[in-house]
């Protein structure tokens, strides 16, 4: 017992540690947005896939690609256009000759194979190829001919999408949003962080994130989060805020009830928990606290919760509803 | 790295959290405890208000409001449900713990490496606290807070009620300086006490304040007479109108008022229809000697002189005295509605009936007058 408790100790330590690593060679090429870095690690480390947001040129694709280098991970890039098609992500069977006179099928692996996978402006794509991503995001394997093909451990589609540019564009269905683990968006930076920005990347040398992990790595860095404890007082509070965003709850908020069309679905609350375990592993402790609910709520609710057309009509965001869901838990 | 010693770090955080539970439990109850108390002593003071029960009689009621309040403390606590899981929770509220405690407390029994970290780790954290530390709050809950202020209200205002058969306070401060005797309030007594009734310090600001429209016009004098003897009458207790009006004379120290007052009285009525037609003559004497004696003997027969007063100046006044002389206590309340400062005869030294003394022969006929009214005659036929 003192062994296994030992062992455990040392895995929370490794992963805390682990984490503040990344933030730091994450850090050095990716300037300040320290908020949607932890966002991104921790989805990353819970198993889950990122849905960020926001407008070009803030640094999106280069957060993703130094994550993966600096995890020494496999990473693919998918630049999603209208005409896109499924095959090109999940790859598909062409004739290849082994031998002289020996032709045969064999599956030429896509851009979905691999451990982190941007997918970038995923919006554009027509909704048949994102449907591919579906399968690929929920089961991690793809389908082909009637085989089935398992992706990469660990595996994390970190897709992009730009706001302002809608035309020509194919919003993601629910159904797929509630694929993404967390929806993060990517504040313009501050003068300080441009700054920072400007001398980085037009100076002689490129900062380049050390890679350090590897697949085996991350993987258990990941299993530790799942021993952190929950009491059942946190994770009734947890089923509390989802059911809270759903209009037909005796707990909504008024502006739920008004605004709302669909609430939060279980995996929403399966977010929350798992976020909240590695955010109590990061802070020390073992067991869930609802101060960790709070801080992982809103980025695992906002793409969860859809608003109806008043909304729209009245401007009320996502956020502002989810904040006042979170209300009961911020005054506890 | 923590303690790892799964099962003695478990009993020893069972323990402590035994302990603080002990505290809250001891707590919330002393905090029911104020409530129903402050609520069940306050429903107690309205009821007795309004009972006005023996004083053995409202102890006990104490003691049963007590008993039932600490019985209902009891069962509201234990209907709390104060766990050792609902203890942790609010350890982890009341210090910031992070939900600790109550992860810890659900994993106490469990025998896993991330439970054991748990438990250590809450046993660490408690091992900083006191069951000590756990403050008594005494939060009065608002509907306690209410029933609080409904009692409080209700016992304002039943105290603030006159109650009918309280003592009314007597306009003289000279009451208790009754003459010796009834012969001495009737006889030497008077001609004293009516030359110094108004210097007399506590004497003064009544007599003054009555006396100074008398001495403008006699009617007025006698209409004074015959509102002193009303103010009398307002000062008088019940009893005292009805010896006033019977001309009893009792040896008793508080009837003794009341008789010298229907002996002055007496004296009035006896001076007004024995002078007959120096009718003038006798009114500012029985104004002196009624407001000396209104003042100096508590007016207690005021109801008769009024009466008597009555009698000598017509019809006003005796209109006015008479049903308070008659049947006293509403006569009485109607008077003391009135300022009883401002109705008080004065004394006139200067009257010339102010020295005389009534002749002894008056008295029995004055008894007689006033059988007869009794008797329900009217003074005519008295006489």
């Amino acid at each position: 017992m003192t062994s296994e408790v030992a062992r455990v100790e040392a895995q929370a330590e490794a992963f805390r540690e682990g984490f503040a690593h990344l933030h730091r060679e994450i850090g050095r090429v990716f300037v300040g947005q320290p908020t949607l870095i932890d966002g991104v690690l921790l989805a990353f480390f819970c198993g889950g896939h990122v849905l960020i947001e926001g407008p070009p040129g803030l640094g999106k694709t280069l957060l993703v690609r130094t994550l993966a280098e600096a995890l020494d991970l496999g990473f693919s890039r998918i630049q999603c256009t209208p005409d896109l098609m499924p095959a090109d992500i999940t790859g598909t069977n062409v004739l290849v000759e082994s031998a002289p006179g020996v032709h045969a099928m064999t599956f030429q692996p896509g851009p979905i194979f691999a451990n982190v996978v941007l997918a970038d402006e995923i919006n554009r794509a027509t909704p048949r190829t994102q449907a591919a991503f579906l399968e690929a995001m929920q089961e991690r394997h793809v389908t082909l001919f009637g085989q089935t093909h398992r992706l990469d451990e660990p595996f994390c589609v970190i897709a992009t999408q730009n706001p302002i540019e809608m035309e020509g564009t194919f919003p993601l269905p629910e159904a797929q949003l509630d694929r993404f683990f967390f929806k993060l968006t990517v504040q313009n930076p501050s003068i300080a962080d441009l700054l920072e920005i400007v001398i980085r990347t037009t100076g002689p040398e490129q900062p380049h994130a050390t890679p350090r992990f590897g697949p085996d790595a991350v993987r258990e860095m990941s299993a530790i989060i799942r021993h952190v404890k929950v009491a059942e007082p946190v994770l009734r509070s947890v089923l509390h805020l989802v059911a809270a965003t759903h209009p037909s709850s005796p707990d909504a908020p008024p502006l739920v009830r008004q605004y709302v069309r669909f609430g939060a679905s279980p995996r929403a609350a399966q977010s929350i928990i798992l976020a909240a375990k590695a955010t109590a592993l990061l802070a020390g402790r073992y067991n869930v606290a609802v101060d960790d609910i709070v801080r992982v709520a809103e980025p695992a609710l906002t793409h969860r919760v859809l608003r109806n057309f008043q909304a729209d009509l009245d401007h009320v965001t996502a956020a502002s509803i989810v904040a006042q869901v979170l209300s009961p838990l911020r005054s506890v | 790295m923590l303690p790892t010693d799964t099962n003695f770090v478990g009993e020893t955080l069972s323990r402590r959290l035994h302990a603080f539970q002990r505290r809250v439990v001891i707590l919330r109850f002393l905090d029911h405890l104020v409530a129903l108390l402050a609520a069940a002593l306050l429903t107690l003071a309205v009821v007795s208000l309004a009972a006005k029960p023996e004083p053995a009689r409202a102890a006990l009621w104490s003691g049963a409001a007590i008993v039932l309040a600490s019985v209902a403390a009891a069962v509201l606590t234990s209907r709390e449900g104060w766990s050792r899981a609902r203890t942790a929770q609010m350890l982890d509220r009341r210090f910031r713990l992070f939900d600790r405690m109550t992860t810890a407390e659900s994993c106490l029994g469990e025998a896993s490496a991330p439970a054991a970290l748990v438990v250590a780790d809450a046993a660490a954290h408690l091992s900083r606290l006191r069951p000590s530390d756990v403050t008594p709050t005494f939060r009065l809950a608002p509907r306690w807070l209410g029933v609080a202020a409904i009692g409080f209200v209700l016992a304002t205002l039943i105290a603030g009620r006159p109650t009918p058969d309280a003592p009314v306070p007597t306009v003289s401060n000279g009451a208790g300086s009754t003459g010796p005797d009834v012969e001495d309030a009737s006889g030497q007594g008077t001609t004293p006490r009516s030359a110094s009734a108004t210097p007399s310090a506590a004497e003064a600001p009544t007599s003054r304040d009555a006396s100074t429209p008398e001495r403008s016009s006699p009617s007025s004098s006698e209409r004074g007479a015959s509102r002193a003897s009303a103010a009398a009458i307002a000062t008088a207790t019940v009893p005292s109108a009805g010896t006033g009006t019977a001309g009893t004379r009792t040896q008793t120290s508080d009837a003794r008022t009341s008789s010298t007052i229907a002996l002055g009285t007496n004296e009035a009525v006896g001076r007004a229809s024995s002078n007959g037609s120096n009718v003038r003559a006798a009114q500012p004497s029985t104004a002196a000697r009624v407001s000396t004696d209104g003042v100096g003997n508590a007016g207690g027969g005021g109801a008769s002189s009024g009466n008597t007063a009555g009698s000598g100046a017509g019809g006003a006044a005796e209109t006015e005295a008479a049903p308070g002389a008659r049947d006293g206590a509403p006569g009485t309340r109607r008077a003391a509605a009135a300022s009883p400062l401002a109705l008080v005869g004065a004394p006139d030294p200067e009257s010339p009936t102010a020295q005389e003394r009534v002749p002894p022969t008056r008295r029995a006929y004055v008894r007689e007058y006033f059988a007869a009214l009794r008797a329900g005659g009217n003074r005519q036929e008295a006489r």
